[in-house]
């Protein structure tokens, strides 16, 4: 009867609750509890009960599927409380994961970052050499075996890692995604001799090609292996005690869901955020808007991620504390901007970020001690965010500490104590910062973000995309309904997802019974995977892929395969891989003699929720405003009187022109001078920039 | 500073079209890595993009090779130079050259420029550069060690006009793949052109939207606040003179040292880097054009001052360079260079690095800043022949990116941290390697004792083995470009010892054939490979590898600071059970002693330490000081890293380990000093002595007192001693 959706996120635990008998929604909020992320769960969900108006045990009780997106994960990884970890290597190659490629000094870092040479290090290592154990044993490229597994080799490694106390082991042999026979080995000595350790295999966790990322996933996916499983453990016991009768299922980084069994530990990482996407994509299916630009706007951090056709991309590779992994992951990227960015002088010049205000003492606006300005504080100086109802009037804030700081350290040393143009000037420079990275992330998928209408959320994300919208030169921004817990939303929506890739460079032309029987071995374990997921039959769906590259280039081109290779499938595979190359890089960009190599395989097997239809609004005139207060005009460059509008009341079918501001609890809608808004049917605010409304003259 | 209109733009507006310049460099080298695919530039990111003003001076550079950006101002300048007068520089118009004489570092770097206009006003010049697989020459894939002139090492074009109002030239594209054996060049060119075309297009929009007075406003603003930022920071800094001498072994023809001697003179906000009395044009590839030069001494006060001070023309501003043509890192024509970027450019990095480390070590305010020399050469090991796939091939092995990290004035420098000229290193993996290539590798690690001692350690190297594997007809080749076998680079700071030198090696006659067939434990080290060991010359030419052959190099790691025997016994201990270093290095340059279960023993550790101090105290000479100069001038009180304390008040300079008074600031300290002359593998193995030719000692000057080392060089024989002269404001 209901779909219930736990979102953790730094600051805040979002709780969504769908009815699905009418789609209506329930909306549950309680500040995080990092030190044990249950407890923020349990009274979220109380919270989101009382909405309801039943009893937590009732709501448990009549949940048919209930979601959760954690951040555990990424506690374990970036406080490092994750599991002592050994490492066991083939002999020769153990410095892999201590060499880390040599990028492990600077990858994730920002380009100002890497020119400051000296304060550049390689991470706090997972496992040093004492951690990390060499076998005997070698394949080649092709996967024949050269050296035999020792099996001594291994006793002994076990041997000492028993000794050393180890939690759990990551088992990275070279060339183990083509065979995986020796890792089998290990694993079943390792079982044997080490009972209760997590074991974390490589060609099970990722079964790809490039021994650094593999290994360094199988490491992560070991360090966090038994927190999660404990995390998971643990809640799932408390949900039951609590009234929940079903199976928990758990969000993953590649948009889907899985049930707790099934969750492969690192696989959580960064969740919150692809559920985001999902929800944006589900929105835009909905509207029948088919390409999106999803903008997630937080305190310190802003991130894009790109909907084609309702599918969000997967990013090749992931940076989690400097280590490079490869996990199915939601390409999202980002950079370190948003409503804590730290405004500062440099030079004369007037920077903005990468620093950003932690939560405490936080933007000077809070009244917590913060000295220095920040975006939030030019927010309430620009009156885009009213001082009594931040956080839906959960906090009070203090406008004339906004006005100090941002006097005393951008308008007196810059622009002659003008206080209303440092303001200005402030979101001018952040705004423009994010329109660059979505500029630069269109621009690296081969696309022109003029084409796509952009979707807004997270708690900044509304505040901002009215400017960093339209100068990127969309013409319509949709800023959903509960933009506030959107990735909980999200989650509510997600489908089971299990992302299943296989490595095996081929130079086409290539027999196609070859193909099809690697498509066909992953799709037997993805029936299997969501079989165990209580999965029906007719609600499974497999998605085939196949990474190819044109031999001797480098840039590796993810195209979608057909679901039953024949010889015309090996064709239309060539085919649409020189079109997509041809697309993304140019004509003529592809060395088209040298042959096509298909490197990674993969199929996403997909067991499809029935999503209910969301709620729809109800139809009314244009109402009035609720009031009036003073924002800033960029055009005019002064402050306006601005009409102030109670986003949740406002009837579907209301139509006004900029200025305005619509206050929803937990953010605030910005409307521009020259561009309209209008709330859709499901109460979706979209916003028509100039070159919207210019384009629909 | 503090005015409003610093820069003729108003601040919010200066830092969005800021932003967006630096995005628009970035977006060049999307575009250009995009189109041409080449493993070298994307794995290496061995290219750059950079937007410059209408008379070609520097305004942003995108975040790839440091080196590579800065020719493009040489080669818009001889763009403009050559064409105006003869083909004509057009709206719409994409010039090419390569010609180190001419603009470029060494021939494999091609670089296009564009002009962009706006109308009929000329909004600046936009440039891509990137290095080739193949420029034609003797040898394949770019470095021809037997080359005598320029004209052996292949294509060497002059600015020409690739794309004319918007059209490429065909003709010109054709005649450059003629001149190449890789048809991934005609991509590489085709991604610059691609490059450009975004890099106009963007620029034209910002001129569109915000008016070309203020786009260019804005352009000439950024290098405005880069020159103010270096000058308020140069100002802030001592005044003074340093000298540093770097050595590059064996020209390719014969083992010859050529020296790059570096003198900076650092007045008021102004740098002068003066290079009198470095070697002759050398008769081979290792030669770096006036291009090298100058883009080496930029890297390094880029990386040593500018780490928040943009990398544009602002920079060169406050650089003076002073050096004579004909010298080996400012060679004359005919004179080939294809090794520039590995040989005569990083070795002139490590030199004015050094000098710029110690202009930092000599402020209370900018010695954390201060770092020992980087990885202090590169290589280039190619083998080259038909893969098991059946492609022809010629392939770099880029491990050796994975270069030592100098160390830090409060911490170790980073292993395998990369070379200082790529903001991105990047190390191949094994497995992509070997699903390339018919090779087969037995071993890529750290190399142990490779980082050089201090009481901060610099960062390790590696070293690495394989061997042919499934090679159509059992044949490869391989050939081997490298710099500092002999001697190391990477030079330590404030009694720092350097990091390893390179080593390269093969193992022939092994049994390597009867273990892969009877599926044997494969050796995993170089001294396990059972058969003859060669060591091969740096410059090693193309030959084929036998069947079972081993071929071994390692390469270089970074400097170490302050002296060994400051380690904390408890770091070395720690380094010990990570492999880090040996027991041997760990007992006799660092001075710990350490039980049968690796504990220390901290009284014998004192012991030992007080024991290697006497003797040095013991084995040290008065330095020769004739044209050699410690001398300080100035007022207040002073620390010069660690190791001197200096007081104007009392008129002293005293030991910064014990106290003790060496002599009046203005003497020559010199004087006041013992020098301990050492075989260079005194600071741990793979320190040339394998290489040794009786030519380079390890000159280490101590404390007279306490024997407490001050500053560790590797000098060539007859080398005069350094020269420093602080003047303290």
């Amino acid at each position: 009867m209901y779909t219930v959706a736990v979102d953790i996120g730094g600051t805040f635990t979002d709780v969504v609750v769908v009815d699905d008998r009418n789609g209506r929604a329930y909306v549950g909020k309680t500040p995080s509890t990092p030190e044990d992320l249950q407890l923020g769960v349990m009274s979220g969900l109380e919270d989101a009960a009382q909405g309801v108006g039943i009893p937590l045990s009732r709501l448990l009780g009549d949940t048919d599927r209930m979601v959760h997106a954690t951040t555990q994960s990424s506690n374990a990884v970036f406080a490092f409380t994750g599991a002592k970890t050994a490492v066991i290597a083939t002999r020769g190659f153990g410095d892999t994961l201590t060499i880390m490629r040599a990028t492990g000094r600077v990858a994730g870092l920002s380009v100002f970052e890497r020119h400051h040479y000296r304060m550049t290090q390689k991470p706090r290592l997972l496992a040093d050499e004492r951690d990390i154990f060499e076998v005997v044993e070698r394949m080649d490229y092709s996967g024949r075996i050269v050296t035999p597994l020792d099996e001594d080799s291994v006793r002994l490694a076990a041997a000492r890692i028993r000794e050393g106390g180890y939690q759990a082991v990551a088992v990275g042999l070279l060339f183990s995604h083509k065979n995986a026979a020796h890792e089998q080995r290990v694993r079943d000595i390792l079982c044997e001799s080490l009972p209760g350790v997590y074991l974390s295999i490589s060609s099970e966790v990722a079964p790809v090609l490039g021994e650094y990322e593999r290994s360094a996933t199988t490491l992560f996916n070991a360090y966090v292996g038994p927190v999660i499983e404990n995390y998971i453990r643990r809640l799932e016991t408390t949900l039951v005690d609590a009234g929940l009768n079903r199976k928990f299922l758990i969000v993953q980084a590649n948009g889907g869901v899985a049930t707790a069994s099934q969750t492969v530990p690192i696989f959580t990482i960064e969740s919150g955020p692809a559920a985001g996407v999902v929800g944006a994509a589900h929105i835009a299916q909905a509207l029948g808007v088919p390409n999106v630009i999803a903008t997630d706007v937080g305190g310190t951090t802003f991130k894009v991620a790109i909907v084609e056709n309702g599918r969000w991309g997967y990013s090749r590779e992931t940076v989690l504390n400097q280590y490079q992994l490869r996990l199915p992951m939601v390409d999202l990227a980002s950079i370190g901007a948003g409503g804590g960015s730290i405004a500062w002088t440099d030079g004369g010049r007037l920077r903005v970020g990468p620093q950003s205000a932690a939560a405490q003492p936080g933007p000077a606006c809070y009244g917590l001690g913060g000295q220095e300005p920040t975006v939030t504080d030019a927010d309430v100086v620009l009156g885009y965010i009213a001082p009594d109802r931040f956080l839906g009037g959960r906090m009070k804030l203090h406008p004339d500490q906004a006005v100090q700081a941002i006097r005393r350290r951008i308008a007196d040393p810059l622009l002659g104590g003008d206080v209303l143009a440092a303001a200005a000037g402030i979101r001018q420079v952040i705004d423009s910062q994010m329109a660059d990275l979505i500029r630069k992330s269109t621009l690296e998928r081969g696309r022109d973000p003029r084409d796509f209408v952009m979707m807004a959320y997270g708690g900044s994300g509304p505040v901002h995309a009215a400017s960093y919208g339209s100068d990127i030169g969309v013409k319509e921004i949709i800023v959903p309904f509960l933009a506030t817990v959107h990735s909980a939303y999200g989650a509510a929506l997600s489908d089971i997802r299990f992302s299943l890739q296989y490595s095996d460079p081929l130079v086409l032309p290539v027999a196609p019974e070859r193909l099809e029987s690697i498509y066909a071995s992953m799709e037997t374990t993805g029936h299997r995977n969501l079989g165990e997921a209580d999965v029906p039959l007719e609600r499974r769906q497999f998605q085939r892929w196949v990474e190819a590259r044109y031999r001797r280039q480098v840039h590796h081109v993810r195209v979608a395969t057909p679901s039953r290779i024949d010889a015309a499938g090996v064709d239309q595979i060539a085919r649409t891989f020189e079109a997509e190359y041809e697309r993304l890089f140019g004509k003529g960009a592809g060395l088209r003699n040298a042959g096509i190599e298909l490197v990674n395989y993969g199929v996403d097997a997909v067991g499809l929720v029935s999503k209910v239809a969301e709620e729809k609004g109800v139809p009314g005139g244009n109402p009035k405003p609720s009031g009036f207060r003073d924002t800033y005009c960029p055009r005019s460059n002064r402050m306006v009187s601005t009409p102030v509008y109670d986003g949740p009341r406002l009837p579907t079918g209301t139509q006004f022109v900029g200025p305005a501001v619509i206050e929803h609890p937990g953010t605030t809608i910005v409307v521009l001078d020259g561009q309209s808004a209008r709330i859709d049917e499901y109460r979706h605010t979209h916003i028509l920039t100039r070159a919207g409304t210019r384009s629909h003259e | 500073m503090n005015d409003r209109n610093a820069f003729q733009v108003d601040p919010a507006k200066f830092e969005v079209l800021n932003h967006r310049l630096l995005s628009i460099t970035e977006e060049m080298g999307i575009q250009y890595m995009r189109c041409s695919g080449s493993n070298v530039l994307i794995t290496g990111n061995d290219a750059a993009t950079a937007i410059m003003n209408p008379d070609g001076a520097l305004v942003a550079v995108g975040p790839y090779i440091v080196t590579q950006g800065n020719v493009l101002p040489l080669i818009v300048d001889s763009t403009r130079r050559l064409c105006a007068d003869s083909v004509g520089i057009g709206d719409g118009d994409i010039f090419i050259c390569n010609d180190p004489y001419l603009g470029a570092i060494h021939h494999p770097d091609f670089a296009t420029v564009a002009p962009i206009y706006s109308g009929a006003e000329l909004v600046g010049w936009i440039g891509a550069s990137g290095h080739q697989l193949d420029t034609g020459g003797m040898d394949p894939g770019g470095f021809s060690i037997k080359a005598v002139d320029v004209h052996q090492e292949g294509l060497r074009m002059p600015p020409v006009k690739l794309v004319e109002a918007g059209r490429v030239r065909e003709d010109v594209l054709g005649w450059i793949m003629n001149q190449v054996r890789d048809p991934l060049v005609g991509l590489d060119v085709k991604g610059q052109i691609a490059a450009l075309n975004t890099g106009r297009l963007r620029i034209l929009e910002l001129v569109e939207h915000w008016g070309v007075e203020t786009v260019k406003a804005v352009m000439q603003g950024s290098i405005t606040y880069a020159r103010e930022k270096l000058q308020q920071r140069l100002r802030e800094l001592p005044d003074g003179t340093w000298r540093e001498i770097q050595y590059i072994d064996h020209d390719g023809h014969e083992s010859r040292i050529y020296q790059v001697v570096c003198t900076l003179r650092k007045t008021g906000d102004h740098l002068s880097f003066d290079f009198a009395g470095t070697s002759a044009n050398a008769r081979g590839l290792i030669n770096s054009t006036y291009s090298g030069l100058q883009a080496a001494v930029l890297s390094s006060v880029y990386i040593n001052l500018c780490w928040d001070i943009p990398w544009n023309r602002g920079v060169r501003d406050c650089i003076e360079i002073t050096t004579e043509a004909g010298t080996v890192n400012n060679c004359s024509y005919p004179a080939p260079c294809a090794m520039a970027t590995i040989s005569a450019v990083i070795v002139t990095i490590d030199a004015s690095w050094r000098c710029l480390s110690h202009l930092l070590l000599s402020s209370e305010k900018y010695r954390d800043q201060a770092m020992a020399v980087w990885s202090g050469t590169s290589m280039a090991p190619i083998f080259a022949g038909t893969s098991q796939h059946g492609f022809p091939f010629a392939a770099t092995e880029m491990s050796h990116f994975g270069g030592g990290g100098g160390a830090r004035t409060y911490g170790d420098g980073v292993d395998t941290a990369g070379i200082v000229f790529n903001t991105t290193p990047n190390m191949p993996n094994i497995e992509d390697q070997e699903a390339e290539y018919p090779v087969l590798y037995l071993f890529r690690r750290h190399l142990q004792d490779s980082g050089g001692p201090g009481r901060y350690r610099g960062g390790r190297s590696g070293e690495l083995a394989y061997t042919m594997y499934d090679a159509p007809g059992d044949f490869l080749e391989g050939l081997f470009a490298g710099t500092g076998a002999e001697m190391p680079n990477a030079i330590g700071l404030a009694g720092g010892m350097p990091g390893a030198a390179i080593r390269v090696a093969r193992v022939v006659n092994t049994d390597l054939q009867r273990r892969l067939s009877a599926g044997e434990r494969l050796p995993a080290a170089l001294d396990e490979i059972q058969g003859t060991r060669e060591i091969l010359c740096c410059k090693h030419v193309r030959t084929p590898m036998g069947l079972g052959d081993v071929w071994y190099h390692s390469w270089q790691a970074g400097g170490g600071y302050g002296d060994p025997l400051l380690r904390d016994p408890n770091t070395v201990a720690e380094d010990l059970a990570r492999g880090v270093v040996s027991v041997a290095v760990a007992r006799d340059i660092y001075g710990v002693s350490l039980d049968q279960g690796l504990r220390i023993d901290a009284a014998a550790t004192q012991a030992r330490r007080g024991e290697l101090r006497r003797e040095r105290r013991d084995r040290g000479t008065r330095p020769d000081v004739s044209g050699g100069e410690l001398s300080f001038s100035g007022h207040g009180r002073h620390r010069y890293g660690d190791v001197l304390m200096l007081d104007f008040d009392k008129d002293v300079v005293t030991c910064g380990h014990c106290g003790q008074v060496h002599c009046k600031p203005g003497d020559n300290l010199l004087d006041h000093l013992l020098e301990v002359e050492t075989p260079l593998w005194a600071a741990g193995p793979v320190r040339g002595e394998d290489y040794d030719l009786r030519r380079f000692k390890m000159r280490q000057l101590c404390c007279g007192k306490c024997g407490g080392l001050i500053d560790v060089r590797v000098a060539l024989e007859g080398t005069p001693p350094p020269v420093m002269r602080v003047a303290y404001g």
